[in-house]
């Protein structure tokens, strides 16, 4: 049995993920309404298939990667003056219409789109309160956001913006493109959601604070690597020992 | 290492933003040019545990998944199109756009492209021309024996003639806006071209509700803030070097992988 060396084996490997998922967040430390990412590690207690754990002995642990946690903190705001920006400054997410079906995003970088339906950076159309587009006509020009969402112009309310939360955002399941699918979670709408215009959300990835979780994951891999290097020598000199005693 | 790949699209992306603050630089004297933002949005997920799901271990639901980030790509690099600053010339033809809309340009192809740069001049028959040559839609001839012209805000052009007390209205000038000015293809030479994400071009005469006014004798510079690329500039790069550390970091690891024996 070399419980060891697996053990060992099984934390580089997630010390590796826990690189990626910070990569990927450093990656995307520019993008609008992204939220970082932190892998959640767990402890994996292997079955004792016969008879549990033997008299005298503890169960062995491995580590096993039991989830990603989104970090909900709000992104830093960034004011654009372009007056389809919108940015909410509390909780919940726009809601757009893909050709898969409802999604939801914290990037509110809105431009016009086909027909004068205000769409995101993809193309989706942006839903409003009953869950169909807004639509701008040409002779809209001055184009208003209001702080619980409804969008006007000198020619009268135009529509307002859907803004929904849910019970827990853990659930969402990120697609890329900056939208996330509710992935059976129960969309609720936010009564009075606090949005402002002309401001876009950034990212909520804190650039130094990866950087130093890089440097300790770094460590950690090296540290665990040394482990098995160690615990490969134990075995070799053990097998070595072994060996000269029979001969 | 899945990282190294990771990081790499991190590069990628910082790398097309310094190219289009660069961009925005060089073009910091172009007349009518409008700055353009790089954007990003992140790649597609890897779910390695399916929010839901039941956990093997303990027969509970997970309250959420374990997804893995593949990286990042550009978005869109989309333009500014906040008013540029205006410049007097002196030049009776230099005509700048105060507010929304574009001149229209006859092209030799037959289509019609449009600007915001307004340094026009006169053709040898009199016409009013683009610094290309390109003729001003619609054509406005100002006869040979005009002495003065005027073009007021409302883009008509007055021209007084040799012998005449009151001046003349030879022309009136049309601008195009659009549903999406965002949607328009910049072909170069300043000029832009109609797409079917910008919508149809709607015409107007200068200084009617939802239309700019015209002023003779400025043209509009570019709107690109130096202050503002300079501070983007820093942030790009550092965000660079940060992904590249994270490379280095992969490395590092990859390297400590092949020294275990």
């Amino acid at each position: 049995m070399d419980s060891p060396g697996y053990i060992i084996l099984s934390r580089l490997a997630l010390q590796n993920r826990a690189t990626q998922v910070l990569a990927h967040n450093l990656a995307n430390a520019d993008t609008p309404g992204f939220r970082a990412l932190r892998p959640v590690f767990g402890e994996f207690i292997q079955r004792q298939d016969q008879g549990g754990v033997p008299p005298g002995g503890r169960p062995v642990a491995f580590v096993q990667d039991r989830a990603t946690w989104r970090d909900m903190d709000l992104g830093s705001m960034q004011v654009t003056g372009n007056p389809l920006d919108a940015a909410i400054t509390g909780e919940g997410f726009f809601a757009v219409e893909t050709p898969r079906g409802e999604r939801y995003t914290r990037a509110g970088r809105f431009s016009l789109g086909e027909g004068g339906r205000i769409v995101d950076m993809e193309g989706n159309a942006v839903l409003n309160t009953d869950g169909a587009p807004i639509a701008v006509s040409p002779n809209d020009t001055r184009i208003e956001i209001q702080g619980d969402g409804t969008i006007r112009s000198e020619n009268g309310v135009l529509g307002r913006l859907r803004v929904v939360r849910f019970d827990n955002p853990q659930a969402l399941r990120a697609e890329g493109d900056r939208v996330f699918e509710a992935n059976g979670a129960e969309a609720q709408a936010v009564e009075r959601p606090a949005i402002r215009q002309g401001v876009l959300e950034g990212s909520n990835v804190r650039p130094i604070l990866e950087m130093t979780r890089l440097t300790a994951e770094l460590r950690e891999f090296q540290f665990a690597a040394q482990f098995a290097e160690k615990e490969g020598e134990r075995l070799s000199t053990a097998v070595e020992r072994i060996l000269r005693r029979r001969s | 290492m899945r990282s190294l790949h990771v990081a790499a699209t991190g590069m990628m992306a910082q790398q097309n933003n310094v190219e289009v603050i660069s961009n925005n630089i060089a073009n910091i004297s172009t007349t009518g040019y409008k700055r353009r933002r790089a954007e990003f949005q992140d790649l597609i997920y890897q779910n390695l545990r399916r929010t839901g799901s039941q956990s093997a271990d303990t027969g509970t639901t997970l309250p959420s998944g374990a997804q893995i980030g593949l990286g990042v790509r550009t978005a869109a690099v989309y333009r500014i199109p906040e008013q540029g600053n205006l410049q007097q010339t002196e030049n009776r033809f230099d005509i700048a756009i105060r507010g929304n809309g574009y001149f229209q340009i006859q092209l030799p192809s037959g289509e019609t492209a449009y600007t915001r740069d307004g340094t026009f001049g006169l053709s040898a028959e009199g016409t009013i021309v683009t610094a290309e040559g390109f003729v001003v839609n619609p054509g406005i001839t100002i006869p040979a024996n005009a002495r003065d012209v005027t073009i007021n805000a409302n883009g008509e052009v007055l021209a007084k003639l040799d012998g005449q007390v009151q001046p003349q209205n030879v022309g009136q000038l049309q601008l195009a806006i659009f549903p999406n000015e965002g949607g328009l293809e910049a072909i170069g030479d300043n000029l832009f071209l109609a797409t079917p994400s910008s919508g149809d071009a709607q015409q107007g005469a200068p200084g009617t509700v939802g239309y700019g006014q015209t002023m003779q004798g400025f043209i509009e510079t570019s709107n690109v803030n130096v202050v503002q690329e300079i501070t983007s500039l820093i942030t790009a790069q550092r965000a660079y070097e940060m992904n590249s550390r994270v490379i280095t970091a992969s490395d590092e690891m990859l390297s400590t992988l092949t020294r275990l024996r």
